[in-house]
């Protein structure tokens, strides 16, 4: 026989004290005993024999194929009751001794004993017992009871005909009557309101609402509250929490790197659908495919992100296929806990070892969610990945417009003007041919041939002298000779080139390096504050600095890549006087350099008597190993093009070959040059097409974005993955449902496909029981706090057994009609069984101490994001804005620290967004909000169908010491001292009434005067700790409110937001 | 294919389903939680699931080392000649017999061999090499197991972490340190007996995944002990709240909850008021505990720990300090391992943040006579490749993920000291003696402190599931 709660009664409420890290509920949740608790009369197979089956028998006689033995099942009627391989018959109706299952269970020869010895799981006497008794019964079989049709059940006559409301307390009366009990008388009034408005809208009721349900003496009082408690737009923030623990919502992708994503469009959508009270079967369409429904709408579209909230990963090295398996997997998985209530991951790798299940059977619901045009390595870390849908404002969409129009333009005048491209290089090659000189640019400039000698010429034919000083010597140069120099050789020219800071101007040479480095040219002073500019190789890497004052008020910037040595390249740089290291720009043969800043300050002059030289700096520092050839500094910036042609000196040479004789080489670099370097009108309408594209992709990440479903034109073939393993194809299939549901619709025209919208009308098609019962059993546990059915992702083999499996039924029929859901729920909440007082005689207690009999009213811990609301609601500081952003609470300093790899910071919320309610609270699912994890909210890394409820001395700690919660203190604090009247008595009354809605009883009374009167003491004395006690928090201290006596009421509010009562409906 | 590498290709690649063991905890829990003994107030330890240990146990505690982004093992535990005489050459097909490798390195042109930079010698009595970044462990290797064979199957950081922290790829199972929390309670009623500390900043990131209870209930994941704030989350009282102002607050909340408790009779109440007791008593114990201060100079030298200032090394100290007060499982976590690039110059960087710390923990328990009950485990998710990632220069060249073989260091609580397990190739790329899985170490684990892990289960969906999933064996050799 089943464990009875009889087996229990041992636990009396003194023995409840639970060590530490343990919970009360813990003990529930550990429980496995069926609900039932009657002396078994009448064995129910499905009730009480089909678990016994399963648990001890399934593994190896059930639904697995493969690891079938002895060619038994024991889950299907014909198997048992035939004869297996041996010849034997496990079952043979009537006659417990002809039935071979029987004398296995019994033996004791190891070789024969079923279970095996191995498996460690002998069946109790009392479980052969009822076997036995079942067979000698004839061994009335049954399908499994969820999976038959909903029908429409009786409702069972009661004795006592005046207690029961409507049909849930026929059923639920019937079965107390047929244990001898009764049910509690109604909860009063002030607790049934709070019971409700926590249950439907997760927020303590107000004073007036209190006290108009107190007055309503008309027999709708209590309809009337429901009712506008279900009209409340915190009716949908209510549903929509447990809907994203199985959906596994949150605003991070989860693995690895848990980078940033943006879903709140998606989660304003579930809210505004419960709100609207969509019938649940438009709304499973639409979270499942409201991408493929016809002419989808915007809200359609975005409902469809259900599926997108698995999580995804970045992680360097990974395998695509693997992570895309990954994927999928989790949205079966998913959507078998979700609307079937089972545990369908099971036959990822093998048959379901419990439900009848196939693995191909799988793969087939797979293939519906497998054509999503995704990656497995989602690619991005600070916004969507693909698929993903833009839903702008009405400005946005002008603002988006307008960019298409002007890129749509600009990109018609770059065509234009590339079709010009080759006319203009011909004209261009003649102007080349023209000037003499290839490289012939504007003026003012000085020339250094460095061709044998160290004079220079400017533009106006000017000559300059500069005579050879120390050893230098002339070689081969990138044009004709060039000026070798170790560490001995420069020259020098006086004061000319001293350039001011806010003076634009350019210097180009060639050079050959070597690992020794030095300043090839400069003018800087070589001792003191090293005023003046340079140019300086260090390694490879090329510097120019202006220098007001080293090493402070210098502007410095550095190439970041490593210049060849022992070859010539050509280097410019050219300034534009603007006193900042940005004004600074690197070329390296022609092209800009990617170069790092490493100072950016320069507040005064950078003028020097110093000479300019060349070979080193100024007057002898950083003497320079290498080669100068054809230096050029200009008294003015440089543009692109011109640097181009300065450093493009061996391209444009193949300009003054004919056009007929040039290689296909050198036309091509000759192309190449002009198309990139000289076209200047081409290159700014290509240029303004880029900046055009990057400020659309700027401002469209302003624009609300969201996470969709899509479907590839071609859909993914769909294989049976061998044992699981992503990169072992079985067997080709189809999409499909289980065979041991109802068939999907017939086949779409043409033989296509089904698709995920055939699948989501098939999942709320009225033929098709398990949607409707898992979905108002959900509902039930979320009034109650335990469901009918126990097991809420479970309603297979493995799971539990109904607790009133009649009333589920006629739950589930009822809901099919309309699949309105706040009927549903409104009809369960009106009931007696709901209203009845949640207090616990201890003779119940042992009895029944799941309260699954139902012979007392509910009485549950909130969830973890209710609890804050709850706080914020009494302390009136509660924001009650809906939908939007996630904002960012008050989190402890380093929180985000174990993966701040990813460089995201916890950029705390500011002003009201801190008080919104804990359904908005950012979720990094790599690290939840604190005080979250530790009140049991899950991390929404996989779909969760119940949260575990514990207690722990941590979350004690929460709620004594976590500053949101001492804030929300002080803010009721403030409160009961500005609307509680002017006694303490009064306050006292409006502080309890407005946290628990009833007033004090007198010993309650009594113990709350003691503390405040200590307390009121001990800050009165102790004024600074006080004025630090009414600081904590973001909210600004009051005026003209006693600093001691509200640091007094705090510590008192502190007190009443930490009593079991408070956190509990 | 030779009957060990078969072993191998098999375990990595299959999702095996060997029989399930089914012990039906549930049923088994139930009776010890119902047991009205475990209710008792006072200091006595917090029971677990289990009603009693499946063997004697040779440890109570265990102080797992965990060093994120895997160290390599061929520049610190397991020199290869072989791969030095190679450098710059093809990592022959031989050798790698086409086995996948990462994103990151798969579209590399070659696979050229490289070895260590670092010199290896000879130490103790059990003539362990090791590199000479490890010079005070090398102090101590007569105290240790090195486990040269290791092997895990994913081959990126996430799954492998999360594969080692519970056996199974994918998010959503308890970690070991949960799975211990649940099934042996604690010893101590003021602390968690799952703790974890963090340190070391930048490489890879930590997810709490990796100490998460996973289905079990939050209250058997890992506690973080923070390096700055509180140590404990919201464990100190607010600005202006004295103690004793705050043992009045608990007084009267207690006094207004046993009211309570009085008219409703739910023993969830009852639960609430211990808690209130409990976590007055965390507020006392968990500054104390985690005041470095307290310790004489010679052991902060010993350990190289700074008080007040975070590193690994105070958290070695810190670790022994919850191991003393009877804390169950005690999870360090160092980051910044992953060495693709740079390994010459930043592989000694991290031995210098841990190898001081580390053994100095084997030295500071031994010396209390704790090491004979504490296991001490050092290692990361897996090992880094004989071939380079990137191009090799003198001082700079890297290695990529490699889940076929590793090392791992265990020290103290039931295993042998001085002691080398398995072998791997002349290139350090496979295992050619005495493979151990994750799922064996984490068998190995469980049987030293005194439980068989095919019967330390919970019913989750349906199923009865275990840390070593539907495998695992007992690395015999390894016991003392």
């Amino acid at each position: 026989m089943p464990l009875s709660f009889r087996a229990r009664s041992r636990l009396s409420p003194d023995h409840m004290k639970l060590p530490a890290f343990s919970s009360l509920a813990f003990v529930a949740l550990l429980l496995p005993a069926p609900a039932h608790a009657e002396i078994q009369t009448a064995i129910d197979f499905n009730r009480d024999v089909r678990p016994i089956l399963s648990d001890n028998c399934f593994t190896c006689h059930g639904p697995d194929t493969n690891k079938r033995k002895a060619g038994l099942r024991l889950d299907e009627k014909e198997s048992a009751f035939g004869k297996a391989e041996s010849g034997e018959r496990a079952i043979v109706p009537g006659h417990p001794e002809k039935s071979e299952l029987l004398r296995r269970v019994v033996t004791t020869d190891k070789d024969e004993q079923m279970p095996p010895p191995k498996e460690h799981k002998k069946l109790k006497p009392e479980q052969v017992d009822l076997l036995r008794r079942w067979i000698k019964s004839g061994a009335p079989w049954e399908p499994h009871w969820a999976f038959r049709p909903v029908t429409v059940p009786a409702l069972p006559a009661t004795k006592n005909t005046s207690w029961p409301r409507g049909a849930i307390d026929r059923f639920i009366l019937a079965r107390l009557e047929k244990e001898g009990l009764a049910p509690a008388p109604e909860a009063d009034r002030p607790a049934l309101i709070r019971r409700a408005s926590l249950a439907l809208i997760g927020l303590p009721p107000t004073l007036a609402e209190v006290d108009a349900f107190l007055r309503d003496t008309s027999p709708e009082a209590f309809e009337k509250v429901v009712d506008r408690l279900l009209a409340s737009p915190h009716f949908g923030e209510r549903l929509a929490l447990p809907w994203l623990d199985l959906a596994r919502y949150g605003d991070t992708s989860g693995y690895h790197n848990d980078s940033l994503r943006d879903m709140w469009l998606w989660r304003e959508g579930v809210i505004k659908a419960f709100n609207a009270n969509q019938p649940f079967d438009q709304f499973t369409i639409e979270q499942l495919a409201g991408d493929l429904v016809p002419q989808a709408t915007i809200d359609q579209q975005i409902a469809s992100g259900f599926h997108r909230n698995v999580m995804t990963s970045d992680e360097g090295g990974i395998i695509d296929s693997e992570y895309l398996n990954l994927y999928v997997v989790d949205r079966v998985s998913t959507t078998g806990v979700t609307w079937l209530g089972l545990t369908v991951a099971c036959a990822q790798c093998h048959d379901h070892k419990y439900d009848p299940l196939k693995q191909s059977e799988f793969y087939q619901i797979y293939s519906f969610f497998h054509n999503v045009p995704e990656n497995g390595k989602d690619g991005v870390r600070d916004r969507n990945p693909k698929p993903f849908l833009l839903v702008p404002t009405p400005e946005q969409k002008v603002k988006l417009a307008q960019f298409d129009t002007d890129l749509t333009a600009a990109e018609t005048t770059e065509k234009q003007l590339a079709g010009q491209l080759d006319a203009q290089q011909i004209e261009w090659e003649k102007q080349l041919a023209a000037s003499g000189s290839a490289t012939e640019l504007k003026g003012p400039w000085v020339q250094f041939p460095l061709d044998e000698n160290g004079d220079g010429l400017t533009d106006s034919g000017e000559k300059i002298e500069g005579p050879l000083q120390g050893e230098a010597t002339f070689e081969k140069g990138a044009e004709g000779q060039s000026l070798r120099v170790e560490k001995k050789g420069w020259t020098e020219y006086g004061e000319r080139f001293g350039f001011e800071k806010d003076q634009p101007f350019a210097a180009s040479a060639w050079l050959k390096l070597n690992p020794a480095g030095g300043s090839p040219f400069g003018k800087m002073a070589t001792s003191g504050e090293l005023r003046g500019w340079d140019v300086e190789f260090h390694g490879g890497k090329a510097s120019v600095h202006l220098v007001h004052k080293w090493p402070e008020e210098v502007l410095h910037v550095q190439t970041e890549k490593d210049l060849p040595f022992d070859v010539f390249t050509h280097i410019a740089f050219t300034y534009d006087g603007s006193g900042k290291a940005a004004g600074i720009t690197i070329y390296v043969n022609g092209e800009p350099a990617k170069t790092k800043v490493i100072k950016d300050k320069l507040p005064g002059s950078i003028v020097t008597p110093a000479p300019f030289s060349i070979g080193r700096r100024g007057g002898g520092a950083a003497p320079f190993t290498g080669s100068v050839d054809d230096l050029r500094v200009f008294s003015r910036a440089l543009a692109r093009r011109e640097v181009a042609q300065l450093g493009g000196a061996a391209t444009l040479r193949f300009a003054s070959i004919p056009a007929a004789e040039r290689t296909p080489e050198q036309r091509q670099k000759l192309q190449k040059f002009f198309r990139e370097t000289q076209a200047s009108d081409y290159l700014a309408a290509q240029k303004k097409t880029a900046d055009l594209k990057k400020a659309r992709s700027d401002f469209e990440r302003t624009v609300p974005n969201t996470l969709v479903m899509s479907e590839m034109e071609k859909p993914r073939d769909t294989f049976i993955k061998v044992r699981g393993s992503y990169d072992q194809n079985g067997g080709k299939v189809e999409p499909g449902v289980p065979a041991f549901l109802p068939a999907l619709a017939a086949t779409p025209i043409n033989g296509q496909r089904h698709t995920r919208l055939d699948f989501a009308k098939w999942l709320v098609s009225p033929e098709q029981p398990l949607t409707p019962r898992v979905t108002v059993n959900r509902w039930w546990k979320m009034v109650f706090g335990t469901g009918l059915v126990k097991t809420v992702n479970d309603f297979g083999a493995q799971g539990e057994w109904p607790s009133h499996p009649e009333l589920l039924d006629w739950l589930a029929a009822d809901f099919l009609r309309d699949w309105n859901v706040k009927r549903a729920i409104k009809q369960i909440v009106l009931s007696a069984t709901y209203r009845q007082s949640a207090k616990i005689p201890p003779a119940l207690l042992a009895r029944d101490t799941e309260n699954r009999l139902l012979a007392r009213g509910p009485r549950n811990r909130l969830d973890a994001e209710l609890i804050r609301d709850n706080a914020l609601a009494i302390g009136g500081i509660l924001n009650p804005t809906l939908g939007g952003k996630s904002i960012k609470p008050f989190q402890p300093e380093g929180t985000w620290e174990i993966n701040e790899m990813s460089g995201y910071k916890y950029d705390t919320s500011k002003g009201a967004d801190l008080y919104r309610r804990g359904l908005y609270v950012y979720w990094r699912r790599s690290t939840v909000y604190p005080s979250f994890v530790t009140l049991d909210a899950p991390t929404r890394e996989f779909c969760t169908a119940q949260r575990a409820r514990t207690s722990t001395p941590l979350q004690s700690l929460v709620l004594m010491n976590d500053p949101v919660f001492v804030e929300a203190a002080r803010a009721f604090a403030q409160r009961i001292l500005t609307e509680g009247g002017t006694d303490a008595a009064s306050r006292l009354e409006f502080a309890w009434r407005v946290a628990l809605a009833r007033p004090p009883s007198e010993p309650e009374r009594a113990i709350l005067d003691r503390v405040l009167t200590k307390q009121l003491e001990t800050y009165q004395q102790d004024k600074a700790a006080a004025k630090k006690l009414v600081s904590v928090g973001d909210l600004p201290r009051p005026e003209g409110i006693d600093e001691s006596e509200l640091a007094a009421w705090t510590a008192v509010g502190n007190v009443i937001l930490n009593l079991n009562e408070a956190i509990t409906d | 294919m030779d009957e060990l590498s078969s072993r191998i290709q098999s375990a990595l690649t299959r999702r095996a389903f060997l029989q399930k063991s089914s012990t039906g905890l549930g049923a088994l829990a139930l009776g010890s939680l119902l047991h009205p003994q475990l209710f008792g107030a006072g200091t006595t330890p917090v029971a677990g699931a289990l009603p009693k240990l499946h063997f004697a146990p040779k440890a109570k505690r265990i102080i797992y080392l965990f060093m994120s982004g895997a160290p390599s093992h061929l520049d610190l535990f397991d020199p290869k000649p072989t791969l030095t005489e190679m450098t710059g050459k093809d990592l022959p097909d031989s050798i790698r017999k086409g086995q996948r490798i990462t994103g990151m390195t798969s579209g590399q042109k070659n696979l050229f061999c490289v070895g260590s930079p670092f010199k290896f010698a000879k130490h103790g009595q059990v003539g362990m090499d090791l590199s000479e970044l490890l010079p005070n462990l090398s102090k101590v290797v007569d105290d240790c197991t090195f486990v040269r064979s290791i092997f895990t199957e994913p081959i990126n950081h996430d799954p492998a972490v999360t594969f080692f922290a519970t056996g199974h790829q994918q998010p959503g199972r308890p970690t070991m340190g949960s799975w211990l929390a649940y099934g042996l309670g604690s010893d101590n009623r003021d602390l968690p007996s799952f703790v974890v500390l963090t340190s070391g900043g930048g490489g890879q990131t930590l997810q709490t995944r990796y100490w998460g209870s996973g289905f079990l209930p939050a209250q058997y994941g890992g506690v973080q002990f923070r390096n700055a704030g509180d140590p404990v989350l919201f464990v100190s009282n607010p600005n202006g709240v004295s103690t004793t102002t705050r043992r009045e607050l608990i007084d009267a909340t207690n006094d207004l909850n046993r009211v309570a408790l009085g008219q409703l009779g739910d023993p969830a109440i009852s639960a609430q008021i211990e808690n209130y007791e409990l976590a007055f008593r965390m507020q006392a114990s968990v500054p104390e505990l985690t005041d470095l201060s307290q310790e004489p100079q010679d052991v902060l030298d010993l350990y190289g720990a700074t008080p007040g200032k975070p590193s690994f090394a105070n958290n070695c100290l810190l670790a022994r300090r919850l191991a003393e007060r009877g804390v169950r499982f005690i999870q360090l976590c160092h980051r910044d391992w992953d060495h693709h690039g740079g390994l010459p110059k930043n592989l000694p960087i991290k031995c210098k943040e841990t190898d001081q710390g580390a053994a100095a923990l084997i030295t500071d328990l031994k010396q209390r006579g704790l090491l004979d009950d504490t296991l001490v485990i050092w290692g990361g998710e897996f090992g880094r490749t004989a071939y380079s990632q990137g191009e090799i220069k003198p001082d700079s060249f890297g290695r990529d993920h490699h889940p076929r073989c590793f090392t791992v260091w265990m020290a103290g609580g039931g295993v042998k000291r001085g002691y080398i397990h398995g072998e791997t190739d002349e290139f350090g790329y496979n295992i050619v003696r005495d493979p151990v899985h994750v799922h064996d170490l984490h068998a190995t684990l469980l049987q030293l402190l005194g439980v068989d892990h095919k019967q330390l289960t919970f019913r989750h969906e349906g199923r009865d599931y275990r840390l070593t999933d539907v495998s695992g064996e007992v690395v015999k050799n390894i016991l003392a």
